[in-house]
């Protein structure tokens, strides 16, 4: 050993050569503090031999307990601060070559997992699996997505596996079933001896492992860490978020058994405590149970489906027959039509009968049952129905009759009211009865004479002794009737004045001529409208003969037409 | 309990798995299954002090086309090297596969098994030639009748712990 070029005294000389390191033993030796502390730090800064020894005790000291650095903890995580503040760029250069990789490392896993998910998706969407879930998702009524995430998500972590990355031997192994343990060191050499054969074979990265395979429904999947390896057998299709458990449940132990690996020797009993770590990591989602509460079983659905299409047909039916004998009735039941024959058809149904061309439009008959127009095919032939309001309608048209002429049909007898020329009452005797329905013509002039004799019946009265119309509201009943006879004109009227029986002859005949003249001049006045006063012709005159009453009254002479 | 990471080490067709059936199983048969990879086997041991596991790992023989992958012997606490005693170029390839395995691992316990030792009329070994390579204590075994197979996965066993 050299001799410290530092040392000054004697006695540390020796003791320093003598290979154990002392403090002076004499307490004179320190007369004050400050002596005495520079003799500390000159033993202990001065010596080669601390700092040979200071780096066996501190190894020493970190493997049987964490207590030395636990102590220097606070003491490094200080230095680091300060060191960042007081120049950045010492801890930053030290970082750079660390932090690289690091990115890298983890945009390729997100790059991964999203290429995973995306393939997942595709797979999902397009292939026959997909298409059976769809048909689920239609009958559940659930989403597509959500029967998917509900199948994804079915998966069971059977075993993980902790195996020592060097040897390949087990270190710790957890199973849901504790029958699996029995080879699980060999599974342990085996999945390593494959990892390592793949890693030869391709010639990948010096710490790649391999990351997973899958054998029918069982995936393996494997994380690396510095040194171990864990393994999960999984069942089913896990989520991408396991990955991560894995990952982190490695992370762990690798952090906390760091010591253990280095030494590891083939004696496993430490990695126990690894155990809870790794049966965390035992997870599983049962997605069984809730599929089986899908509503409906696919017999259950076919047979629901036939009774719900059996029901519909039947309500179908049941109304459409519902209809089809409402829309018969209605046939048989119009005026115009008749009904010969009828077929109904699975889609369309035929309607075939006689139509007179005065009746109502077919398509309103299906409106009125509730039918569209295609749905019944209709085929009409023409005919006249002998029903009396087609046989009036029929007369009305051919015989075209003018204003003044009322028909009446009842039993086959056209009868004629009111007054024509003679030439259209020739024509309606002559082509009435060829009309169907029509076997006689009767002229009838019953209507107008009821209107003369109503007429003649009235009487207008004046204030005796004057020529003053008394305000009688006969006066507005004689227009009235006027303006009717007018429509079967020309007539002539009389108006005839009349005087009662007191004073002489000669001031009643003047009274009555008066009074008729005033009447003959209001009525005129009444009936201003020319067409009235062309087809009746007012002729006034007094009465010889005198009456009751102080009156006019009215007579009515059919004119030549 | 301990675990160990044996290797079976040898050229091509030396016995390798022969050996490591007879010792896991106790059975031999005739019929020759070429190993390709790697199969791994195990088999616990009692010693004197304590349980050894012992995960055997008989790797594909070596031949001219095939060289053992080195990646297969990371971790091995020992291994076993065949020869074939009916093969004189099998010990060629066993002292090729001795330089592999000293830079792969470095110095760890290891047997040589100069096996097949039952096939007396075939044997092209000569005695010295043995010894040259495995010292004064040369080992002869036979997985057909499972001489010295025992002894020699014990014997590494003793020697490992
Ligand atoms: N008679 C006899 N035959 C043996 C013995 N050992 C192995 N064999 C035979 O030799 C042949 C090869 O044996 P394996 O054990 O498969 O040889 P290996 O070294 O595993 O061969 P690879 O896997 O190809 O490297 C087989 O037919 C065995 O039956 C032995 O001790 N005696
Ligand atoms: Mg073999």
């Amino acid at each position: 050993m050299k001799p410290s070029p530092e040392k000054t005294s004697d006695e540390a000389t020796a003791d320093v050569e003598s290979g154990t390191p002392m403090l002076p033993r004499d307490p004179e030796h320190f007369s004050n503090g400050e002596s005495s502390m520079g003799e500390l730090r000159r033993l202990l800064v001065g010596s080669e031999q601390v700092s040979d020894v200071l780096p066996e005790a501190v190894s020493k000291s970190s493997q049987k307990n964490s207590q030395l650095s636990e102590a220097t903890l606070p003491i490094v995580e200080k230095n680091i601060r300060e060191s960042v503040l007081r120049n950045p760029r010492i801890l930053a250069d030290a970082l750079f070559p660390v932090i690289g990789p690091a990115i890298r490392k983890a945009i390729s896993a997100a790059l991964s997992s999203m290429v995973q998910s995306f393939n997942q998706t595709l797979e999902h969407s397009v292939s026959p699996k997909g298409l059976k879930w769809r048909f689920e998702a239609f009958r559940t009524g659930r989403s597509f997505g959500e029967v998917v995430m509900l199948k994804t998500l079915q998966y069971r972590v059977e075993q993980v596996f902790l195996i020592h990355r060097k040897t390949g031997l087990l270190l710790e192994h957890v199973a849901l079933d504790p029958k699996d343990t029995q080879d699980a060191d060999m599974v342990s050499a085996m999945l390593t001896a494959i990892s390592d054969f793949a890693h030869d074979s391709f010639k990948t990265d010096e710490d790649a492992t391999l990351d997973s395979f899958k054998i029918s429904g069982l995936n393996v999947w494997i994380e690396g860490s510095p040194d171990a390896i864990l393994a999960a057998a999984i069942r089913g299709n896990p989520p991408l978020e396991l990955r991560e458990t894995f990952s982190l449940a490695l992370e762990k132990i690798q952090y906390s058994f760091d010591g253990e690996f280095d030494s590891y020797d083939g004696e496993s009993d430490t990695f126990m405590a690894a155990r809870p770590v790794l049966e965390e990591c035992l997870q599983f989602q049962a997605a069984e149970a809730s599929e089986k509460t899908g509503r409906f079983s696919p017999a259950h659905l076919i047979i629901g489906f036939l009774g719900v299409l059996l029901l519909a047909l039947v309500v179908y039916f049941g109304w459409d027959y519902w209809r089809w004998s409402g829309l018969l009735e209605t046939v048989r039941n119009e005026p115009g039509y008749t009904l010969t024959d009828y077929q109904r058809g699975w889609v369309k149904h035929r309607v075939s009968g006689l139509r007179d061309p005065l009746a109502g439009k077919s398509s309103e008959l299906l409106s009125r049952n509730r039918y569209d127009d295609g749905d019944v095919v209709f085929s009409w032939r023409e005919y006249q129905d002998s029903n009396p309001q087609f046989v009036l309608e029929r007369a009305r048209k051919t015989l075209n009759p003018p204003p003044g002429v009322k028909l009446v049909f009842d039993k086959g007898v056209l009868t004629v009211e009111g007054t024509a020329s003679d030439d259209w009452m020739a024509d309606a005797k002559r082509f009435g009865p060829v009309i169907t329905g029509i076997n006689e013509v009767v002229i009838s002039e019953n209507g107008l004479n009821d209107l003369i004799a109503r007429i003649e019946s009235r009487k207008v009265l004046f204030k005796c002794g004057t020529t003053k119309i008394s305000g009688d509201p006969a006066l507005d009943g004689v227009s009235d009737d006027l303006v009717l006879l007018s429509e079967y004109g020309p007539f002539e009227l009389e108006v005839l004045g009349f005087a009662d029986r007191t004073g002489t002859p000669d001031v009643n005949e003047a009274i009555s001529n008066k009074r008729a003249e005033i009447m003959g001049s209001e009525l005129r006045k009444r009936l201003g409208d020319k067409a009235v006063l062309d087809k009746i012709k007012i002729t006034e005159m007094g009465s010889k003969t005198t009456a009751d009453e102080c009156r006019v009254a009215f007579k009515v002479i059919r004119q030549k037409k | 309990m301990i675990q160990k990471k044996i290797c079976m080490l040898g050229a091509t067709g030396v016995g390798k798995t022969s050996l490591v059936r007879q010792f896991v199983q106790s059975v031999f048969s005739e019929k020759y299954h070429s190993t390709i990879g790697v199969k791994v086997d195990k088999k616990v041991v009692r010693l004197e002090k304590q349980e050894v596991t012992m995960m055997l790992w008989d790797l594909q023989g070596e031949d001219e086309d095939f060289k053992i992958k080195p990646s297969f012997l990371r971790g091995a606490s020992g291994y076993i090297l065949v020869v074939d005693l009916t093969d004189a170029k099998s010990l060629d390839a066993a002292k090729r596969i001795q330089f592999m395995i000293e830079d792969e691992v470095g110095q760890v316990p290891f047997m040589v098994l100069f096996n097949k030792n039952d096939l007396t009329d075939q044997i092209e070994l000569d005695h010295e030639w043995m010894v040259e390579f495995a010292g004064e204590k040369v080992l002869r075994s036979s997985a057909k009748t499972g001489e010295n197979v025992d002894e020699a996965f014990l014997g590494l066993a003793k020697k490992m712990v």
